[in-house]
């Protein structure tokens, strides 16, 4: 039966000589061995219990590493031969699970026993091994467990060693390019699954987790320690018991840890346990390498965004002082408000809001409507000697020239000055003419002032002023510009002239800071205040060995003329830089 | 020299171990994707023919489809216990560690090997068994069909299910398989 359909079989030949490139070694000389062993064991007698299944057990099974220059077979744990040095190959299994091939180890050399003494001991299974064991040492197994074993590395310079492993590395990637361009989801799901499988299993390996935990809060309690060193460096605090504190910290860590192996293992760091030690110190450097990327990460964009700051503060610096910049922190900026003339509901040139309020008027009985023109200039303070005239006054003899004057807040109504004859702000008329009002002023009211209203100052109202209404003097708020506060501390770009050194005197080096070779720049965010003192000082950035606390009494010593805003002396944020350098 | 094995002669059970242990490790290897537990799969083989030389029975199959169909089951007993297959880093840590340190006509045969090997191991476990038994170890479909215990039917199903798997999984290699080859051949060249 079957020769058709297997001749059809037969016919994919592509396939089959395809199929073929995967060739597999024979099995070694090991496992004849070993099944000769036990063909022996079998139909000697000597052992009641079934040996078949079970070398399944992997406590029974070490496999063995091969070295082709000295064609010996070497413990697992082994990368390179520990007698000429060249790297090992996963060749074939050795089983120690019967008493001969124990026992012939002792012809072998030293250094091979020491790798012997890697593999687990293995479980008692017959009486013929249990008395070797007893012969052996009463420790039994766990002088074996307790055993220090050499490890065997390559003399191979470090160097070579990465060199070859990078070329490698590189070489397995141009290698599984090809797969990658044909199927490159496939590929990625693939190498996925692969590596979590194996960070599962590196993860579930004993020790591992214990001792990532620890190295995260070694590094945490660190990175604490210095935060802390760095936030109380200029408040006095003693920086030797900061670092003693620290080293107390991280030695506790590093005792805790070492008990908990040590209970657990009754051995050191490094001890019996190869796997484990190896797997722990894996786990911890892995670990601190997280950590270290996420805070080398944290601190490249922290300095990217202080790099921006600074660019845009140099931007807009005016103040032509080396190493300083201003601040650029963002201040609530007042209202625009309206000013003058807008009915009162402008301030004035008192502190506080107010609204301005009064108003005048006046003419000269004309029969023409009073005249567009300007308004004289204003004042509150001096009484109004000469009302406004739009027609110049013809002085037949000439005396002490009086200029005219209205009755108003000169905030509100500022000097004007064009060109005009004097006359009503709003007023159509070109036709010089002092209005229909009495008292001469101009306009349609009774005074000196101009408008419909009572009084030397301006529009309606009454006694002077602007506004309507009778008289206050307004002031203030957010609409006159002229009240504002002028306590608190500006930006440079809030003030209208910026604040201006007279004398900057350089910070010493300290001896320590030039024994220990220090340099760098120390950053200091300070008030230039209104009454000419450097107050508010912070460290934004500082240098060990007192020089940070040379730039700071430097920076108190700065003279400077403060910044002013609207002709008031205000204070102003600063940042001053100090550039500690050794030639 | 079953009989006489399983009585204790121990040169007979030397020749009938030489005879067979080569497809018996390569099967399992194959089936199992690791040398350890291949060796131990084949040195448990052993053990259970001469323990119990009775369970063959010549009349039904050879001895080799007896010792195959042993290897089986204690490739699947493996599996059940282990629950789960080789995994990917293990089934490439050969690879690896030989590519290190060989040229590159050995590196690029075992590129291809390693592919050819991960396309095998991608396989259904029924149909690999079936695969690796015809194409690798030359068993017929009668025989395979004994050692699986399933008709021939059901084996010519999961051959071909198995190849139709292969080609897609292998197709780059197939479609210039040639050029490779020519490529090879230059290689070769040059190292001489």
């Amino acid at each position: 039966m079957g020769d058709e359909p297997e001749d059809k079989f037969n016919s994919d030949h592509e396939l089959k000589a395809l199929l073929e490139r995967w060739t597999t070694a024979g099995p070694s000389r090991i496992l004849d061995k070993r099944i000769e062993t036990s063909f022996l064991r079998e139909f000697s007698g000597a052992d009641g219990r079934s040996p078949a299944l079970h070398s399944l057990r992997p406590d029974e099974v070490v496999s063995m590493k091969f070295c082709s220059k000295c064609q010996e077979e070497f413990a697992d744990k082994f990368s390179f031969c520990p007698v000429d040095g060249t790297p090992l190959t996963a060749a074939s299994p050795k089983i120690v699970d019967d008493p001969s091939v124990t026992v012939s180890k002792n012809d072998q050399p030293p250094a091979i026993q020491a790798a012997a003494a890697y593999t687990e001991q293995p479980e008692v299974t017959d009486t013929t091994w249990t008395a070797a064991s007893a012969a052996a040492g009463t420790t039994g197994a766990l002088a074996l467990r307790d055993e220090y074993h050499l490890t065997f590395l390559s003399d191979e310079g470090l160097t070579s060693r990465l060199t070859h492993e990078l070329r490698d590395t590189a070489r397995q990637y141009q290698l599984t390019w090809p797969e990658f361009k044909r199927d490159p989801f496939g590929f990625t799901k693939r190498t996925i699954v692969g590596y979590g499988g194996m960070l599962r299993k590196f993860l579930a390996k004993p020790n591992v987790m214990v001792a990532m935990g620890c190295a995260v809060l070694g590094v945490i309690a660190l990175v604490g320690a210095v935060m802390l060193m760095d936030r109380t460096q200029s408040s006095g605090v003693s920086k030797a018991g900061l670092i003693t504190f620290s080293i107390i910290a991280g030695g506790l860590l590093v005792a805790l840890f070492s008990t908990w192996l040590g209970r657990e293992r009754g051995a050191a760091v490094m001890g019996a346990e190869p796997s484990d030690s190896r797997s722990v110190v894996a786990a911890m450097i892995s670990a601190f390498v997280f950590l270290f990327v996420i805070l080398g990460v944290v601190v490249a964009i922290d300095r990217r965004g202080g790099g921006l700051l600074a660019q845009n503060n140099s931007a807009e610096e005016e103040l032509q002082v080396e190493q300083m910049l201003d601040i650029p922190d963002e201040q609530p900026t007042p209202d625009p408000g309206t000013a003058g003339l807008n009915k009162g509901a402008g301030g004035g040139s008192k502190p506080k809001f107010e609204r301005p309020q009064g108003g005048g008027g006046g003419g000269r009985e004309e029969s023409k409507p009073a005249s567009f023109g300007k308004v004289p200039q204003a004042s509150l303070d001096v009484p109004q000697v000469v009302a406004p005239d739009p027609k110049p006054p013809q002085i037949k003899n000439p005396s002490l020239p009086v200029a005219a004057t209205v009755v108003a807040d000169p905030l509100l109504v500022p000097p004007d000055a064009r060109v005009l004859p004097y006359g009503d702000y709003k007023s159509k008329s070109t036709d010089p003419s002092s209005g229909p009002g009495t008292g001469n002023g101009i306009g349609t009211g009774t005074g000196g002032g101009i408008g419909p209203g009572e009084g030397g100052g301006l529009g309606p109202g009454r006694g002077g002023n602007i506004g309507g209404g009778d008289f206050r003097a307004g002031g203030g708020g957010p609409g006159g510009g002229g009240g504002g506060d002028y306590s608190k501390i500006f930006t440079g770009r809030e003030v209208t002239s910026k604040a201006r050194l007279i004398s900057k005197p350089e910070p010493q080096y300290t001896e320590d800071a030039r024994k220990n070779q220090i340099t760098g720049t120390v950053v200091l965010k300070v008030v230039f205040s209104s009454n000419g003192q450097v107050t508010n000082i912070r460290t934004v950035s500082g240098l060990p060995y007192g020089l940070t606390e040379r730039a700071i009494a430097a920076a108190r010593q700065i003279k400077f003329v403060p910044a002013t805003k609207d002709g008031h002396q205000v204070s102003m944020w600063m940042q001053l830089e100090y550039n500690f350098n050794l030639y | 020299m079953l009989k006489r094995a399983g009585k204790g002669d121990q040169a007979a059970f030397l020749e009938l171990y030489d005879r067979h242990r080569e497809p018996i490790f390569r099967f399992a290897y194959r089936l199992l994707g690791s040398i350890d537990i291949a060796e131990d799969v084949t040195h448990d083989c052993f053990l259970s023919l001469i323990r119990r030389p009775e369970g063959f029975r010549p009349e039904r199959a050879s001895l080799r489809t007896y010792l195959f169909a042993i290897t089986r089951n204690l490739a699947f007993k493996h599996f059940r216990n282990t629950g789960r297959e080789t995994t990917l880093d293990e089934m490439t840590e050969e690879a690896q560690v030989s590519a290190r340190h060989a040229p590159l006509r050995k590196l690029l045969d075992e590129e291809l090997a390693a592919h050819v090997r991960d396309a095998v191991f991608s396989l259904p476990a029924l149909q690999r068994e079936a695969l690796i038994l015809y194409e690798y170890e030359g068993l017929s479909l009668n025989e395979i069909a004994g050692v699986v215990e399933a008709d021939v039917g059901a084996v010519k199903a999961r051959l071909y299910r198995a190849r139709e798997s292969l080609r897609r999984a292998l197709r780059p290699y197939l479609a210039d398989s040639s050029e490779l080859n020519s490529s090879r051949e230059i290689v070769t060249l040059k190292e001489a």
